[in-house]
């Protein structure tokens, strides 16, 4: 696993300078070298179809937005926070 | 006191590691709390580390542009030096919006001027972005302690000329800095039976040190 979000408990304050600086940064050549690519690239993959309460859904859905991640990296995330699954 | 030291130089093989590494030892010798952020992709830094030095630096490895500024943020105290890869990329960037100081060692070749000067655009362009300045010392790095060639005269003439900070003090090509990563120990650490001029190479690393500090 090579990510480097931890877990926020409130919203992330979207850091706009850090933005600003990655678009002047590529437009001078110093462009971002982390390939989407490997990011994503899960291997096999299993679905899984759920209902849930609705209250566990909508704090399902806000752990995953506050943190953003994605629902399968939100899954993925609580799994490693609760040890079942390594880093 | 925090203070964030960036080593920025997108030539690969400009000094930058060599550097960054006197420089923390330097500091630690002389009590100062050191953390070395290695954003080398070699790790030469991380590597140092699994040696015998006695010095309390810490070493943090695997900095990639998503971790570095949650890893400089993490520090609270002393020095924190970046060793950064020797490409433009978004970790220079990134690294450099939360340096106190920049640090550009270049050798004394025009090509090396070039991509120091690369390095320096970013640097002014992100400083309107930060609101604030963004330091930076430009260093000449492995030259000879006794001979100043020509090219190394004109440079500095040339620097001068555009209003650039080009350091006084210049890290000199000894045996002594090769030695500090070849046997994983510190300057101050290193056999006088092994390594020649060990002295000299402390008394040019604490001169460096003192006016990158200063
Ligand atoms: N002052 C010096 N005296 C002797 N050798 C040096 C000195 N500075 C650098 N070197 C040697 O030059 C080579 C490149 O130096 P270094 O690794 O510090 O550069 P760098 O800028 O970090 O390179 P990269 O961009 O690949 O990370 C190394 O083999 C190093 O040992
Ligand atoms: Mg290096």
């Amino acid at each position: 696993m090579n990510d480097d979000f931890g877990i926020r408990k409130k919203p992330a304050d979207r850091d706009s300078t850090l933005e600003k600086v990655d678009r002047v940064a590529e437009k001078l050549g110093f462009a971002s070298r982390e390939g989407r690519k490997r990011r994503n690239a899960v291997g096999p993959t299993m679905p899984v179809n759920v209902k849930l309460p609705e209250d566990t859904y909508n704090a399902f859905l806000k752990f995953c937005d506050d943190n953003e991640l994605t629902y399968r990296k939100g899954i993925e995330k609580l799994l490693i926070k609760a040890g079942y699954i390594e880093e | 006191m925090k203070q964030v030291i960036a080593f920025a130089a997108s030539k690969g093989g400009a000094g930058k590691s060599s550097t960054c590494q006197i420089v923390a030892e330097v500091l630690s010798h002389h009590g100062q709390v050191v953390t070395i952020l290695d954003g080398d992709p070699n790790e030469p830094q991380v590597r140092w580390r699994t040696g015998t030095s006695k010095l309390p630096i810490t070493v943090i490895g695997d900095i990639t542009e998503n971790n570095v500024v949650k890893h400089i943020n993490a520090v609270d105290e002393g020095y924190v030096l970046i060793d950064l890869e020797g490409v433009a990329s978004r970790l220079v960037a990134r690294a450099i919006a939360k340096a106190d100081l920049v640090v550009i060692p270049f050798q004394a070749s025009t090509l090396d001027a070039a991509e120091a000067g690369k390095t320096i655009n970013l640097i002014t362009e992100e400083e309107e972005i930060v609101e604030r300045k963004i330091p930076f010392k430009v260093m000449l790095s492995r030259t000879s302690p006794v001979i100043k060639t020509r090219l190394e005269t004109d440079l500095a003439a040339q620097l001068e000329r555009n209003g650039l900070p080009l350091m006084r003090n210049q890290l000199n090509e000894r045996a002594a800095f090769k030695s500090v990563f070849a046997y994983k120990t510190s300057l101050y650490e290193l056999d006088p039976e092994k390594v020649n001029g060990i002295p000299k190479a402390i008394e040019n690393a604490e001169a460096v040190t003192k006016e990158i500090v200063s």
